[in-house]
């Protein structure tokens, strides 16, 4: 095979792989991969125990299936299963951890995109560093600490160790974003009378709104989701999450996977509604949070 | 001037040191917070931060180097939980099965979400680009444990959506115990990670993609390269830095696995979905043998820390001068 033809194969096998049919069918084949289980979940936490059982499963649920009423394994869930509980404390916990990590967060982030200090660099990399460290190797220590201190299964112990792991990130995106806000703002501000703590607190502050935004979202979510340490740290529903009320579903003897698949959409709604909402913020987060640092 | 030089510039402040004179009568309070500024915004957090990572990592240490249980007295004992570590087959098994877990969910993810950056790079409509890019990260949304749980749902031996679609196509004739058969169920694991990891992978290398210059492609084109010449010669050196830094980061995450095994197997059957990170949990928190799992930690921690260099390394002169 000469090279000019070989040439005019790969030619049409590219031209080929980038119409419309193709990528489309990609497209399609990918969505449907990555959002099956979501719709599965959906769909089997209204199913009755029965339904969830017969196989094969039925891909559009109808009949004898689904329970009746539609939300009656919600209901369930919520009121006889202390799912109430565990929402409000995933809640607290998620929105308390948010409102530290955010206000220090941002603090510390203007700090390190306006002034100098001895040794800021390095300080600025050991920041970057916690971030890295594995949870899982700090849970054991955190464990014990919590337990001398009498803080084992409290919401505060969650709040805590949520702060350390968010706080990181938070402190390192804000810097990024007040570097990008130019320093001139701050200088023609003084020149006009204002105090330091009066230029950023109506001059930065408010043009740095998207970016505390989207640290906010960020922080929530991941305190929301997070299931080690609170799997590890609580044991009554005075102090346990949803993913952990979800997991706590498959200790029984018999699973009942409809109200699992319930407790599961409840955690992964207020991710999926942000990332539908606010999309934009979620990804430029995640990607300067990993590109940046 | 160069960002670097710019960013010291705006730190060092453009205009000298600034006394509070300029703004008149404001009051000794005020003008002492205006003074020490940087403190007053710098200490609370770095304080806080500071005392959050210190204090448990030095405790870590500190009951790495003794015999402690959940509850008792502790014996310092030197070494003696390091040494105990590298005498345990099952330090050793479960060190194996993280490797072989990040290298198979890493690389998995990878391919997935290179392929879904690829594809959604090609959609010219800016509307329907965003709208795959929800559809895709709506995966990452969901919780590991979750994730976990719903695909243990998934691939049930009795019941499972899997076994039904399977059998439908035609793949398999027998139901499988994709989590109850000790030959398959590291695979499953793998493969329901890389579909929590491949959304973030495809997010990073869509950014990547999306900073590379029409114009390379159109000059390209006009000189007649074909597609695999121009992923040879325009994708894949302009992505390098990407790519590199994404599977830095998803080894990194994927290392630390521990929600999604521990929700869809256990570590078991048999012991072989036992990763470091369940092995930590179950030495630590079940058996409460805090010395030495707190030794594990380290271990573990060390192992991490040659990713994070590299990442470090790698994004670090970015990191710095990115305004």
């Amino acid at each position: 095979m000469d090279t000019d033809q070989q040439y005019r194969i790969s030619q049409s096998i590219g031209r080929f792989l980038q119409s419309k049919y193709v990528i489309t069918a990609v497209l399609t084949s990918l969505v449907l991969y990555f959002t099956f289980p979501i719709y599965w979940t959906f769909v089997s936490s209204l199913k009755t125990l029965d339904g969830i059982h017969k196989f094969p499963p039925s891909l559009v649920p109808g009949g004898g299936e689904l329970v009746d009423p539609i939300w009656i394994n919600y209901t369930t869930l919520l009121f006889e299963k202390s799912f109430n509980m565990f929402t409000l404390n995933s809640l607290f916990v998620a929105l308390a951890t948010t409102v530290i990590v955010v206000t220090f967060g941002t603090l510390a982030g203007y700090g390190f995109s306006r002034f100098r200090f001895p040794y800021d660099d390095y300080v600025f990399i050991g920041i970057l560093g916690a971030r890295l460290l594995p949870p899982i190797g700090m849970l054991v220590p955190f464990y014990r600490m919590f337990g001398q201190l009498n803080l084992i299964d409290t919401r505060l112990a969650l709040i805590v160790v949520y702060t350390y792991m968010n706080l990181p990130l938070v402190i390192w995106l804000m810097r990024n974003y007040f570097i990008s806000i130019p320093a001139d703002l701050d200088e023609a501000a003084y020149i006009d009378g204002s105090t330091r703590f009066q230029t950023f607190k109506d001059i930065i502050l408010p043009l740095a709104k998207p970016g505390v935004a989207a640290c906010a979202i960020l922080t929530f979510l991941f305190s929301w989701r997070e299931f080690l340490f609170a799997f590890a740290l609580t044991f009554t529903p005075g102090a346990k999450t949803i993913p952990v009320g979800a997991m706590m579903m498959i200790e029984d003897v018999v699973v009942l996977w409809n109200y699992l698949a319930a407790g599961g959409f409840i955690a992964m709604l207020p991710a999926l509604l942000f990332v539908i909402l606010f999309q934009r913020h979620i990804v430029s987060g995640l990607t300067a949070g990993a590109v940046k640092g | 001037m160069t960002t670097r030089e710019l960013i010291n510039f705006v730190r060092e402040g453009a205009f000298g040191r600034f006394s509070g004179e300029e703004t008149g009568e404001i009051g000794p309070i005020r003008e002492f917070i205006n003074d020490h500024f940087m403190l007053f915004v710098l200490t609370p957090p770095l304080f806080v931060l500071g005392t959050l990572v210190l204090l448990p990592s030095s405790y870590l240490l500190w009951s790495s180097v003794h015999e402690a249980r959940t509850w008792g007295s502790d014996v310092f004992v030197g070494l003696e939980n390091y040494v105990a570590i590298f005498q345990d087959p099952m330090f050793y098994l479960s060190l194996q099965h993280s490797v072989m877990y990040v290298i198979g969910s890493v690389s998995l993810a990878f391919v997935l979400g290179l392929t879904a950056a690829l594809a959604i790079n090609q959609v010219a409509s800016k509307r329907v680009r965003s709208t795959f890019t929800v559809l895709i990260l709506l995966a990452w949304a969901v919780p590991l444990v979750v994730t976990g749980l719903i695909w243990r749902f998934m691939l049930h031996a009795d019941y499972g959506i899997v076994n039904s679609l399977l059998i439908e196509a035609g793949v398999i004739s027998t139901k499988l115990g994709f989590v109850s058969d000790p030959s398959l169920a590291f695979i499953s694991v793998v493969v329901v990670d890389a579909w929590a990891r491949a959304p973030f992978a495809a997010i990073l290398l869509l950014a990547g993609l999306q900073t590379i210059p029409d114009d390379l492609y159109e000059a390209a084109r006009v000189d007649g390269a074909n597609f695999f010449q121009k992923f040879r010669h325009i994708t894949i050196p302009h992505l390098k830095p990407q790519a590199a830094i994404a599977l830095v980061i998803m080894s990194m995450f994927a290392f630390r696995t521990f929600s999604i095994v521990f929700a869809l197997t256990g570590g078991g059957p048999a012991n072989s979905t036992r990763v470091l990170a369940t092995y930590i949990y179950q030495a630590g928190i079940n058996q409460g043998n805090v010395g030495y799992a707190s030794a594990l930690s380290v271990v573990m921690i060390l192992i991490t820390m040659v990713f994070v260099t590299f990442y470090v390394l790698q994004i670090q002169e970015d990191a710095l001068e990115t305004a």
